[in-house]
């Protein structure tokens, strides 16, 4: 073993001590440095603004790399709509551990239940709130998805009803890769109505059955023409009016006029939703 | 069913009686709505006008006293 002089051991001893010591206050700085993030963070303002903490508590980010919030509404059309988008998100992201996926839902908590179970959607936990409360916090649409990271700060932020191309950046976003195809063919999220004519109505009504025909134009359009019996409920006030003026137990035909655009589907999702299973479009164009 | 527009202040600018049983009926509530006061809306911190549609509903007993009802008490 070789000899090892007093003045070497010192040196060494010496040496560890500094080592030692550095490596303590280096561990002391970056903690402090942390510590002052952390207060900075919890001092930023709670927003639904990329940079802004989000302003719902109750959610542990911590849990995931990040996580994507949705914020929706039973009675809204468009998160309707969304449904197979977010069925696609669901089915294909990786692993929970890197992105969590979290509904904010508001409408009837008695509801929620099923109205998720209708959509088919899954979700890692949901939440019930009020939408009005959240909206000092600067939410203007619904649905909202938003990416908040594992601190709890808002990194992304898509509204309203989503084009292909938002799609795919909320995908990137998730780092969740499909075919290049599969955002074109997303199911709808309701099965095509039945279509049912006023020959077919009248049968119906002659073996018993109680047909209510659903006008969903506005009120300019339905007093120029329409059929007769037809019931005017605007499409803007269905989600209203429905629950309180139509029967469950009656066959409701709508009709939405010659330019329907996506009338059928938002007023078929809004019904069903209320539990009004038996609905037929209306095969005419002219009332 | 009435449609409304209140500005920044809550005050309550303009209201239309779109579906009335009865033009009594739909003034009573068009005047009624008029003096209502609505928690301001803002976007941004930037005060907006709202405008909606309302939906009432009028019961009259068998006593012919008239009492208005909001959706979900109707339902």
């Amino acid at each position: 073993m070789p000899e090892i002089s007093v003045s070497k051991l010192v040196l060494r001893l010496l040496n560890i001590g500094i080592i030692t010591l550095a490596i303590l206050m280096t561990g002391l700085g970056v903690r402090r440095y942390r510590v002052a993030q952390l207060t900075n963070r919890s001092q930023l303002p709670a927003y639904f603004k990329a940079g802004a903490r989000f302003p719902v508590n109750g959610l542990d980010w911590t849990m995931s790399f990040q996580t994507l919030v949705i914020v929706l509404e039973q009675s809204c059309a468009i998160c309707s709509e969304n449904a197979p988008f977010y069925r696609l998100i669901e089915q294909n992201r990786a692993d929970r551990s890197r992105t969590r996926l979290v509904v904010l839902l508001g409408g009837d908590p008695d509801k929620a239940t099923a109205y998720l179970e209708n959509l088919q959607l899954s979700f890692d936990q949901v939440k019930l709130v009020s939408l009005r409360d959240l909206k000092p916090y600067g939410l203007v649409g619904i649905p909202t998805a938003v990416l908040v990271n594992d601190e709890g700060i808002v990194t992304n932020m898509w509204s309203g009803s989503l084009t292909e191309l938002q799609q795919s950046e909320v995908l990137r976003a998730l780092q969740i890769r499909v075919e290049s195809t599969a955002l074109k063919t997303l199911p709808s999220s309701t099965p095509p109505l039945e279509s049912i004519d006023e020959t077919g109505i009248q049968r119906l009504k002659e073996a018993g059955e109680t047909v209510t025909v659903v006008d969903l134009r506005d009120r300019g359009e339905y007093s120029a023409s329409h059929l007769a019996g037809a019931k005017n409920i605007p499409i803007d006030e269905l989600a209203v009016r429905a629950v309180n003026e139509l029967q469950i137990s009656d066959m409701i035909v709508l009709f939405a006029g010659e330019t329907p655009g996506k009338a059928y589907t938002a007023a078929a999702q809004m019904l069903s939703n209320s539990g009004f299973k038996r609905l037929r479009v209306l095969k005419t164009s002219k009332p | 069913m009435v449609r409304l527009e209140y500005d920044g202040n809550g005050k309550v600018v303009s209201v239309d009686v779109l579906e009335a049983p009865d033009s009594e009926i739909g003034g009573a509530i068009a005047d009624a709505v008029r003096n209502w006061t609505f928690k301001p809306s803002s976007i941004r911190g930037e005060p907006v006008n709202i405008r909606g549609k309302l939906t009432f509903y009028c019961l009259i007993d068998s006593k012919g006293i008239g009492r208005v009802q909001n959706p979900k008490q109707f339902r």
